[in-house]
């Protein structure tokens, strides 16, 4: 596979935890379909070997010659590699592009691709601020996802206060953040603590230069939708042992 | 040191020898033949003689038990002996475990007792051998000081093989330990003495007495310790005991 | 939904939430279709994820409500594939029971209560799937909750139905199955005859389902290995062990979930029997993964714990693995975190327990990381399994002799609120804190003071007075322990709070475990000091006549044995003491009747014997001047059966039988 590595680099990287998170910069990811999607690709496989290694070697600090000289000599299967696409294309919910490339490889993907329509829908829904229709589609799907996942249904419901707040709704947004999400923080020190940063927009004039600022970015939607995105994918995916890499970044 | 001037054999009616076995033990010290074999065992340390799988030992070994003597310290200048007094503590008899403090009375350069806590390690064959294997003591050093009690020289061959490996001393009237001092209880590092070494021990079952020789590189070969087991001015043995949750 | 209002946030917050929560119960029993589907839709939306607004529902009258509109809707189900409108109310409905019943027992008892169940039933027998899968949810909510009624195995016809479960295409389906197996399978007479019915099988093939699933298998297999040898040797022996294999894989897997679930079963196979899982390598992944779930933020980190010490619990060889890789220090970090959860609090402290409940290597560590400190905050947690499991920490870590003797627990900073405990108005607590504070008087220097001082002994024998039998053992316990080779101040002190007749009470205390402590506190107090042995003979000798009464009934061994220590201790005292010894023993010799002691001397169990010997020493021990004179005694009342002549030397040997 070829690639070229301008404008990526790889940090010092401290290998004690087996879910590596923001080891790389992920900006890729959501770029345009074809260099994006490949780009993509490749960071799922650096935490893949990243997990491996973790794995393996679970407090171990490596240098970037080593990863690098690792990095050359992983070997990877065509069937793997296939399935990676595969599995990539299905996360990440490119439809078309993963019913093609089930004709032309012959890899089965682990999923109806049916599904995938539905699923994309939820996270469109969150990336454009309809938060609340997204937890109905969700609901609809499966009400369980929402039931017994507190962390996800709590991001969502701060995505929905952050939304109203967005949109200057601030006595709406403190009668949701007293209902719905005030409750929650009770149950959870860490929902506490994560609500109170989001109450916390309230009380700044210029919210663009506020500390808690990034909480109204692009990038907290798109932190959103890939939480609940991971989370229908896990209730409907049958695989084993798949590259699937559903873990919120 | 109470002397117990003539011993009952205590033989029971409806005894019947299958289930009790009496047996005279020839005791090369006359002073306290009684020998009182139980089987005390405990997966904990522990003070209680409760548990039923574990080599036999001698009540007068369990925790509570005191007993004093002397340590010679003599060298080519001068003899010079200080008071001991050694209580055992803690007892685990399943991992040839026992400790217990030691107590130096009139030592010199100290001004008050010295009392230090000890940890030992039961020669059972099965969690310790003859060879000690750490400390500073080589295979040699171990051979040299347990020959030195004469309990020892039948055993002497079968340890020069294997360390005593293959030997079965659970019916043995004597018990072989070494006994690590680990730290001061009532004084500071620098009160002049060393912890530095351990001893060599070994106790008589048919007369609870304690013999011993300190051993440390550094410092003067065979200090003998010398201890008997005391009753406390009564007339008789008693047993306190403690059992940890 | 919220409204946009302009009064105050609070006082609009809540109004709009009771109008909301009313309005959509009011148009739930609309006559119009569509506004009570809609109504249910969004009761749906509403609830979900939100404990809060289940409660207020149910209150409400939700659960009838909701029930009402699922029976019209089943009785109204013409079993056509396509008629959505009905299957949709059908499938909202039974979306909102199951969500009323997920994770919480008051909303399984609602719907339970509003009699669904066999509504839900019906369902799985509909022709369209999303009906199934609706009522299927609906019933594996309420068989996680244990109010769920029991399945009855044992009819031929059910076990059937569960392999119909456990055999459709339909996840949910078949999810439910191994819901249900995991609730109602209890005895070993269910996991057999699950595992002869071929559940087992079907679990296993359930492994390669969705993860979710996957969980759910693994749930009902440690259900049925659970305490099985018989079941478990056979599935271990099975194919060649290529089932157990799969669950061993799965200890690897991607969720946290599936590797703690997959490890259970293994801890559950390896604590019905030692001699499975004897692989190193399996055992050390094994303790590696379950130690680091109990860093997972989630509920995974808060059951971890506690399979952790499921693991570990009395198994040394295991204790010694988790120590090398650094168990203690990774719990200990987990420990040190901020405003940590009562119930992960509580397993990461009963863990550190395990770990140090035997070994020295562990207990040192655990001091030499300062975790004692915090041990001790967690003594005045406001949870009481907190403050129990802190207790039963520190009750393991005290197990050391080497720190006891230097006092590194006889102090105010640890005493202090260990005594506070004893007023605990938990029990379990009490009888926690009396476990620890049993180890940490065994104190081999003086410093029993400071635990005298904050009025401990008031407090122990307070409590020896307890209604509750495992109290006065465990205050028997520490009393006994504290008066092991005591000063004779501290001696005479317990004796003088406790009193002769209280003590004599407790030696024939209706409990034969409190009965032992009473006679071992009773042993401890008549050693060393030959004064000390007066304490028996106080009130005309009452606590002397109680042990005899207790020796002469003794039930158990541990009563004998104390009890003879008791005797022995007292016949190391005076001409006096040794006569009222032999009174005890020969009392009951003129009524015919066989003296204990007797029976003691030829008991099968060498503590006993030794004990009886001891005190036949003592008594006929030539230093007494009425030796010779009890030794006719003893042979006249058949205790002595050969007098060896005077001045010779001998000895016995009741060891090795």
């Amino acid at each position: 596979m070829g690639f070229n590595g301008s404008g990526t680099y790889i940090t010092w990287y401290t290998i004690d935890n087996p879910s590596p998170k923001r080891c790389f910069r992920e900006s890729e990811i959501h770029g345009n379909e074809g260099v994006g999607a490949l780009m993509s690709l490749f960071w799922i496989v650096i935490r893949q070997l990243a997990e491996i290694e973790a794995m393996a070697t679970s407090k171990k600090v490596i240098t970037r010659e080593e990863w690098e000289k690792k990095l050359n000599d992983v070997k990877i299967r065509k069937e793997d590699m296939n399935k990676l696409v595969m599995n990539f294309l299905v996360t990440e919910g490119y439809v078309d592009a993963a019913e093609k490339f089930r004709m032309e490889s012959g890899t089965e993907p682990d999923i109806d691709l049916a599904t995938i329509m539905d699923r994309m829908a939820v996270k469109k829904a969150v990336q454009c601020g309809n938060v609340e229709d997204a937890i109905e589609k969700v609901n609809d799907l499966n009400p369980e996802i929402l039931d017994t996942n507190p962390q996800l249904f709590f991001h969502l419901q701060q995505q929905r206060l952050i939304e109203l707040i967005r949109n200057g709704k601030v006595e709406e947004a403190l009668e949701f953040a007293q209902e719905e999400l005030a409750p929650r923080g009770e149950e959870n020190q860490g929902f506490l603590e994560e609500l109170e940063r989001t109450v916390a927009l309230l009380a700044f004039e210029d919210v663009s230069n506020c500390p808690v600022g990034n909480l109204l970015d692009i990038s907290q939607r798109l932190k959103t939708a890939s939480e609940v995105n991971a989370a229908i994918l896990t209730s409907q995916s049958h695989e084993k042992g798949t590259y699937v890499c559903c873990q919120p970044y | 040191m109470t002397l117990w001037a003539y011993y009952w054999a205590i033989l029971y009616r409806a005894m019947e020898p299958k289930t009790v076995q009496v047996r005279r033990i020839k005791s090369v010290d006359q002073e306290m033949p009684v020998r009182v074999v139980e089987s005390s065992a405990h997966s904990q340390v522990s003070g209680a003689n409760s548990g039923q799988t574990s080599p036999p030992a001698c009540t007068l070994l369990s925790v509570g038990q005191a007993f004093s003597g002397t340590q010679n310290v003599s060298n080519l200048q001068k003899e010079e002996a200080w008071r001991v007094n050694v209580r055992i503590q803690g007892c685990d008899l399943e991992h040839g475990y026992l400790c217990g403090t030691m107590e130096a009375l009139n030592v010199p350069m100290a001004d008050t007792p010295v009392v230090t806590f000890w940890e030992g390690e039961i020669v059972d064959t099965k969690n310790y051998t003859f060879y000690t294997g750490k400390w500073e003591a080589t295979p040699e050093d171990d051979i040299r000081h347990w020959t030195k009690f004469p309990s020892f020289q039948s055993l002497l061959t079968r340890v020069e093989i294997d360390g005593g490996k293959s030997l079965d001393l659970s019916n043995y009237p004597y018990i072989f330990m070494r006994w690590k001092e680990q730290y001061f209880v009532n004084v500071g590092t620098d009160c002049g003495l060393t912890i530095a070494g351990f001893y060599y021990v070994c106790f008589s079952c048919s007369d609870g007495s304690i013999n011993g020789f300190y051993y440390d590189p550094n410092s003067s070969p065979f200090q003998k310790l010398e201890l008997k087991t005391t009753n406390e001015g009564r007339s008789g043995f008693s047993f306190s005991s403690y059992e940890l949750q | 939904m919220p409204t946009a209002s302009s009064t105050t946030a609070t006082a609009a917050g809540t109004n709009t939430s009771v109008t909301a929560t009313s309005g959509i119960l009011q148009r739930l029993s609309s006559t119009d279709q569509d506004v009570k589907f809609k109504a249910l839709r969004e009761l749906k939306n509403q609830i979900i994820g939100n404990r809060t607004k289940k409660l207020s529902f149910l209150k409400l009258g939700a659960g009838p409500a909701v029930a009402a509109i699922l029976a019209e809707a089943v009785m109204a189900d013409d079993g056509d594939r396509n008629d959505s409108f009905n299957k949709n109310v059908i499938v909202q409905a039974a979306a909102v029971l199951g969500s009323f019943a997920c994770g919480f027992d008051v909303g399984v008892q609602a719907v339970l209560d509003a009699g669904v169940f066999p509504n839900l039933l019906r369902l799985l027998s509909n022709l369209n799937e999303k009906v199934v899968d609706a009522g299927a949810r609906s019933l594996k909510m309420i068989y996680q909750s244990k109010l769920a009624p029991k399945y009855d195995f044992l009819k031929e016809k059910n076990v059937e139905f569960l392999l119909s479960l456990l055999n459709s295409e339909n996840e949910n389906v078949s999810g439910l199955g191994s819901s249900i197996i995991t609730h109602s399978c209890k005895t070993s007479v269910e996991q057999k005859l699950l595992f002869d019915a071929g559940v087992l099988k079907k679990l296993i093939i359930l492994l390669e389902g969705s993860p979710s699933l996957r969980d759910s298998s693994l749930e009902s297999l440690a259900t049925i290995f659970k305490n099985n040898l018989e079941v478990v040797s056979k599935f271990v022996g099975s194919e060649s062990g290529r089932a157990l294999s799969s669950i061993i894989e799965l200890v690897k897997d991607r969720f946290a979930r599936t590797r703690l679930l997959a490890s259970w079963c293994l801890i559950v196979i390896r604590n019905t029997s030692p001699c499975y899982l004897q692989d190193i390598a399996v055992k050390t992944k094994l303790t590696n993964t379950v130690l680091e779930l109990v860093g997972d933020p989630g509920q995974v980190g808060d059951e971890a714990s506690f399979a952790f010490s499921s693991l570990i619990a009395e198994k040394e060889d295991m204790q010694k693995l988790a120590f090398e890789i650094n168990a203690i220090d990774k719990l200990y970090s987990h420990l040190q975190k901020d405003s940590l959860h009562p119930r992960r609090f509580e397993g990461i402290l009963l863990a550190l327990a395990d770990m140090c409940s035997k070994l020295e290597c562990c207990r040192s560590r655990f001091l030499s990381l300062q975790a004692l400190d915090s041990v001790i905050v967690a003594l005045a947690h406001d949870s009481a399994d907190v403050r129990t499991a802190a207790c039963i920490c520190l009750r393991s870590v005290s197990r050391s002799i080497k720190n006891l003797s230097a006092g590194c627990f006889m102090k105010e900073t640890v005493v202090f609120p260990l005594v506070r405990l004893l007023d605990d108005p938990s029990t379990s607590v009490q009888v926690a804190a009396l476990g620890v504070i049993s180890n940490i008087v065994v104190d081999f220097t003086t410093r029993r003071s400071s635990f005298i001082r904050c009025g401990g002994v008031k407090q122990l024998v307070q409590l020896s007075k307890s209604m509750d039998a495992t109290i006065r053992l465990n205050a028997l316990w520490a009393l006994r322990n504290l008066t092991f080779q005591a000063e004779n101040k501290c001696k005479e002190r317990v004796f003088m709070e406790l009193t002769a007749s209280l003590l004599a009470s407790l030696i024939c205390d209706p409990e034969a475990f409190v009965q032992e402590q009473a006679l071992a506190l009773v042993r401890n107090l008549v050693d060393g000091c030959i004064n000390s042995v007066e304490c028996v003979f106080a009130e005309d000798g009452i606590i002397l006549d109680a042990v005899g009464r207790q020796l002469q009934s003794a039930l158990k061994v541990e009563i004998g044995i104390q009890g003879m220590y008791v005797l022995s201790n007292v016949a190391t005292g005076k001409e006096f003491h040794k006569e009222a010894v032999m009174k005890q023993l020969l009392r009951y010799a003129e009524t015919g009747t066989q003296s204990y002691i007797v029976k003691f001397l030829q008991s099968n169990d060498s503590r006993l014997r030794t004990a009886a010997v001891w005190a036949i020493v003592n008594l006929t021990s030539s230093l007494g001047a009425g030796a010779s004179g009890r030794v006719v005694k003893l042979r006249d009342a058949g205790v002595l059966r050969v007098r060896t002549a005077v001045g010779q030397f001998s000895a016995f040997d009741v060891g090795s039988t």
